[in-house]
């Protein structure tokens, strides 16, 4: 009971301490801001790509029906309507959107041409600044949306053409037999490898918010190395000179939990408000676990630099390492074995899948075992 | 001005002194950005070289339509975005997705093409393993559907044949013109880029994204880099400044003599990383489209009119340690204004990307005017104004430092 | 003989009035100790003196002139030390010398001047981070003096400093008084009121003139 209330006395001289730095208050604020900030940013009109819908005729009725799904399923293009084609053509040119999609007068019948086997009959006029990779994938997601037009007509022009020679059946008893086949609905369900998580609330996201719990889990780390920082900085100025060198461990886990317990709760409800939150005990288990990991990849970190300016000045190359190679922004395939040593790797692969909860729980282990040698190496060279 | 002399001579052999430590520290956070460039790189590719991205495919399809589209999708197609689909069972799937050499998986359920021939939809189910959507799996999103559009809507077609068929009493050619439609529709899914004219503009005056992206590296290079500069520059007491106020030298000669010693150390350092982008450029012959007919020598050209930006930076930078009176504080707020700083002004997503109440913002931004200056650099237009706006945010940052650094000497008695 | 005389001084933090009209004079040949507890305001008084802060009122005269408006004539004649060490960590205490001295300077002075009797010589090619706090604290003196100024302001220039290093530092504080050399010491440490030859407490902003006569037990009640 003494241990536990010295423990507890602990904790609260220490929360004190910390929460009295302006810069660890800093530090906590910048998760608030972070998801206030990022919700703001996703509410308003933004996109991957700024596309250019220009119809020659706003009437049309091929034309505006794509237009209106283009509209509908902005994903991660963002769309602009411009009935003039010069001013479209300007955006352009000014570099005010990325490309402009030119949709014809009469499109259903330059539709049907096309599908007629007249590939002279270009459908559209599409302008691009330059070609690259998300230009690409836009020019896919056009043919998508144009596809259910596409895929009718040329299952009318074959029946029209190869079945009856050039005798159209009525539109009627071709919108039967077409509909009577109809599959409705998306070919594909998104799920998570973990079965019970719903994977369809994340499509919805925004591609501002997705990297949210990427960036709130290097904050913690950020979080852990500071307190690190702060522990050195103390050691330094004999706050522990009293403290035999082998019992000082304790106090520096005891730096790391208090820092990042409060930042684990502030990130925690961070989710919570950001929507992103999955279920209570995965978030709560995980996040534990998580922090555990980060304490003992301080700690080694910290044996390993040494000094406040090392460790200081591995700050970015550590936290850049994880922005690159943990599934913040990117999934990066190469480098795994960089990967497997970077805790936020675990976490963040672990939300929607439990194998990577088992392997942050080995990879704990591990790190204690890596800790706890170098610890012994220290003291025999001291 | 002796004085002045005197002290700057001082802090360059200070600079001298900590030059190693800070190039080790320069080459390892070059490697970081090196790292990131890449993974942007082969994100933007747009060759054939680009890595397939792997999806498995778990249970049979292959009595429908839809495993020939895929078939034909995956042998045929030469769209960029190559999918590579490959079946397995799902235990492999799971275990290749964990251990992150599959990126998805779809489950095709059982009694699937049972289902797709009476017209229900029976969902495939496509597994990933994020803890949340990240831009890429986004980007395979968009793909997925419109993959689902192709697929989906080709068969619906040749179900719609098919019953026109039946119910018209020709059943006779229903498996040759059910064949002829299916190659119908491989015809134009394989030359669907046929649909479109595409006319790209190539302006020469417009920045490619690599050339907008080495532009935000640069931004953020000089930001993080900020961090070595920390045990030097961040002052526990401030009794030197009092000693040289009281002799004589006033603050803002002290932190003219800093900044200058300070730019040096940054300017050798960002020269560093210039050569070795010049020698990576001199093996591998990749170059910027801004810079197809130049040589080598005209990243030196480019490094050089870059100064005023790694000047300006300098200047904040030591405002920031002014700000701050002990290493751990000094460190996290560098870091913490390189983060946001950088992403506001597009050093990580180009600013395109952003809103444009972001977007209205980032030209005023210090490090916004740093790269839309790098940026009118590579295009060779003008840098007037971005100039004039360095130059006040430089002695800004200069005027500020020196008010903080006399309260503080101030408050030192 | 010259005199310097402080004349009523005034400075105050936010609304609280740190030095009261504070006056007084310092002698040729004289070491003048300025007593005051934690937070009493010694430190500001030196630093206002060595034209660090701008007082609220109030003048130092040297020979008619006043030193707080002359900043010429007052970096001539002043010579600060504060209470940090005014050094640059990464440099030997040969580059921190040179900040302060002209080489040929510098190299006499090693010999056999100050920098001599402060016994800098012995660790002249330490880097100031590898140095002990003695060393630091003379070395700083060193810098200091570098100008020959008529008056020292020192401000607790032995706190923490082993018995050996004390002793050089008085030895040579002892040494500038007796070539005529003023000092204007702020301390609490007992061993430097000896040195002195008038004492002052400050408290509350007011300074008033204290006998001190080496009981320390009356001093301590009054401060």
């Amino acid at each position: 009971m003494n241990g536990f209330r010295k423990m507890l006395l602990c904790y609260f001289m220490l929360s004190k301490r910390l929460l009295k730095k302006n810069t660890f208050l800093l530090l906590l604020c910048a998760i608030p801001l972070l998801v206030v900030g990022m919700q703001v940013v996703s509410k308003q009109d933004s996109g991957m790509l700024t596309i250019v819908l220009c119809q020659e005729n706003p009437e049309d009725s091929l034309s505006s029906k794509i237009v209106e799904d283009l509209l509908r399923n902005r994903g991660i293009i963002n769309y602009q309507v411009i009935d003039d084609g010069e001013e479209a053509y300007r955006e352009v040119v000014s570099g005010r959107a990325d490309a402009a999609w030119f949709f014809p007068d009469e499109m259903q019948k330059q539709l049907d041409m096309y599908t007629a086997g007249n590939y002279d009959a270009k459908l559209l006029h599409i302008v691009e600044r330059e070609d690259n990779v998300a230009l690409q994938l836009s020019r896919e997601k056009l043919y998508g949306s144009m596809y259910s037009h596409v895929s009718y007509s040329i299952y009318r022009n074959y029946i029209t053409y190869e079945l009856l020679d050039g005798v159209a059946p009525s539109e009627d008893i071709l919108l039967e037999n077409f509909e009577a086949a109809r599959v409705e609905g998306d070919l594909f369900e998104f799920a998570y490898a973990n079965e019970k998580d719903d994977a369809s609330e994340a499509v919805g996201e925004s591609y501002l918010t997705t990297p949210l719990r990427g960036m709130l889990a290097l904050v913690i780390v950020l979080c852990g190395l500071a307190a690190a920082m702060y522990y050195l900085q103390d050691e330094r100025n004999g706050v522990f000179a009293r403290v035999p060198l082998d019992g000082r461990k304790k106090y520096f886990y005891a730096y790391e939990f208090t820092a990042m317990i409060y930042a684990g709760i502030a990130v925690l409800i961070a989710l919570l408000c950001s929507g992103i939150f999955t279920r209570a005990i995965v978030e709560f288990r995980n996040m534990a676990l998580f922090i555990l990991a980060t304490s003992v990849f301080c700690s080694i970190a910290t044996k390993l630099c040494g000094k406040i300016q090392r460790l200081g000045t591995s700050i970015p190359i550590l936290m850049l390492l994880m922005f690159v190679l943990c599934p913040v922004f990117f999934e990066v395939k190469s480098m795994k074995w960089i990967q497997y040593l970077l805790p936020p790797f675990y976490y963040l692969n672990s939300i929607h899948n439990d194998f990577f909860l088992y392997r942050m729980l080995v990879y704990c282990v591990a790190l204690i075992v890596v800790d706890f040698v170098l610890e012994k190496l220290i003291q025999t060279k001291q | 001005m002796t004085r002045f002399r005197i002290y700057l001579l001082a802090q360059m052999k200070r600079v001298k002194k900590a030059l190693p430590a800070v190039l080790i520290m320069t080459l390892l956070l070059t490697g970081c950005i090196a790292l990131i460039s890449k993974v942007m790189l082969i994100a933007d590719s747009s060759s054939e070289k680009k890595q397939k991205v792997q999806i498995g495919l778990v249970g049979d399809i292959s009595g429908s339509y839809l495993g020939f589209g895929i078939s034909a999708l995956q042998h045929l197609d030469s769209s960029r975005f190559a999918i590579e689909f490959i079946e397995m069972e799902e235990e492999e799937a799971r275990d290749r997705l964990n251990h992150g050499t599959l990126s998805a998986f779809v489950i095709v359920p059982e009694g699937f093409v049972e289902a797709a021939v009476r017209g229900e939809n029976m969902p495939l189910t496509y597994v990933s393993t994020s803890g949340s959507l990240r831009l890429g799996s986004m980007i395979m999103n968009e793909l997925v559907n419109t993959i689902s559009s192709l697929l989906t809507e080709s068969q619906n077609a040749i179900y719609g044949m098919q019953n026109y068929l039946v119910n018209n009493g020709m059943s006779d050619i229903y498996w040759q013109a059910t064949d002829e439609l299916y190659l119908r529709f491989l015809d134009f899914i394989l030359g669907r880029t046929s649909v479109y004219e595409l006319e790209i503009m190539c302006l020469s005056g417009n920045l490619s994204m690599i050339g907008y992206y080495l532009c935000g590296f640069t931004v953020l290079f000089l930001l993080l880099w900020g961090i070595a500069g920390s045990p030097l520059y961040i002052k526990k007491d401030h009794a030197l400044p009092a000693l040289l106020s009281s002799k004589g030298q006033n603050t803002l000669s002290q932190m003219a003599g800093e900044f200058v010693a300070y730019f040096v150390l940054m300017a050798t350092s960002f020269l560093l990383v210039i050569v070795l982008v010049a020698v990576a450029m001199g093996l591998t012959g990749f170059t910027l489209p801004e810079w197809e007919r130049e040589g080598i020598g005209i990243l030196f050209g480019f490094y050089v009119k870059m100064l005023p930006v790694a000047a300006v930076i300098c200047a904040m930078q030591l405002l920031l340690f002014e700000l701050t009176s002990d290493m751990v504080s000094g460190i996290l707020l560098q870091f913490l204004c390189a983060l946001s700083l950088g992403y506001l002004s597009g050093c990580f997503y180009p600013i395109s990307f952003f809103p444009e109440s972001i977007q209205m913002v980032q030209p005023l931004l210090p490090t916004g005017v740093a790269v839309n200056y790098g940026g009118n650099l590579l295009m060779e237009e003008s840098t007037a104004i971005e100039m004039v706006l360095l130059l006040g945010y430089l002695l800004l940052f200069l005027v500020l430092a020196t008010a903080m650094r006399k309260r503080k000497i101030a408050g030192n008695r | 003989m010259v005199i310097m005389n402080i004349v009523n001084i005034k400075k105050s933090y936010k609304k609280k009035n740190v030095l009261n009209n504070i006056t007084l004079s310092v002698e040729e040949g004289s070491c003048v100790g300025i007593l005051g507890g934690n937070g009493s305001g010694k430190s500001t008084l030196l630093s206002v003196l060595a034209g660090v802060l701008k007082p609220d009122g109030g003048s130092v005269d040297w020979m008619g002139q006043d030193l707080l408006h002359n900043k010429e004539l007052r970096t001539q004649i002043l010579g600060y030390v504060p209470q940090g060490n005014p050094l640059l960590e990464e440099l030997t205490a040969w580059d921190n010398l040179l900040l302060w001295y002209d080489k040929n300077t510098l190299k006499q002075e090693l010999e056999s001047g100050v920098l001599a009797m402060l016994g800098i010589p012995e660790f002249i090619k330490v880097p100031v981070n590898k140095m002990s706090g003695g060393m630091k604290k003379r070395l700083s003196i060193g810098c200091v003096v570098a100008a020959n100024p008529k008056v020292l302001l020192l401000d607790e220039p032995s706190a923490a400093l082993d018995l050996v290093c004390k002793e050089r530092i008085y030895n040579y504080l002892k040494d500038y008084k007796q070539q005529g050399g003023r000092i204007l010491l702020a301390t609490h440490d007992v061993q430097e009121l000896d040195l002195c030859d008038k004492w002052y407490i400050l408290k509350n902003g007011f300074l008033t003139p204290y006998e001190y006569d080496g009981n320390v037990h009356h001093l301590v009640g009054k401060l």
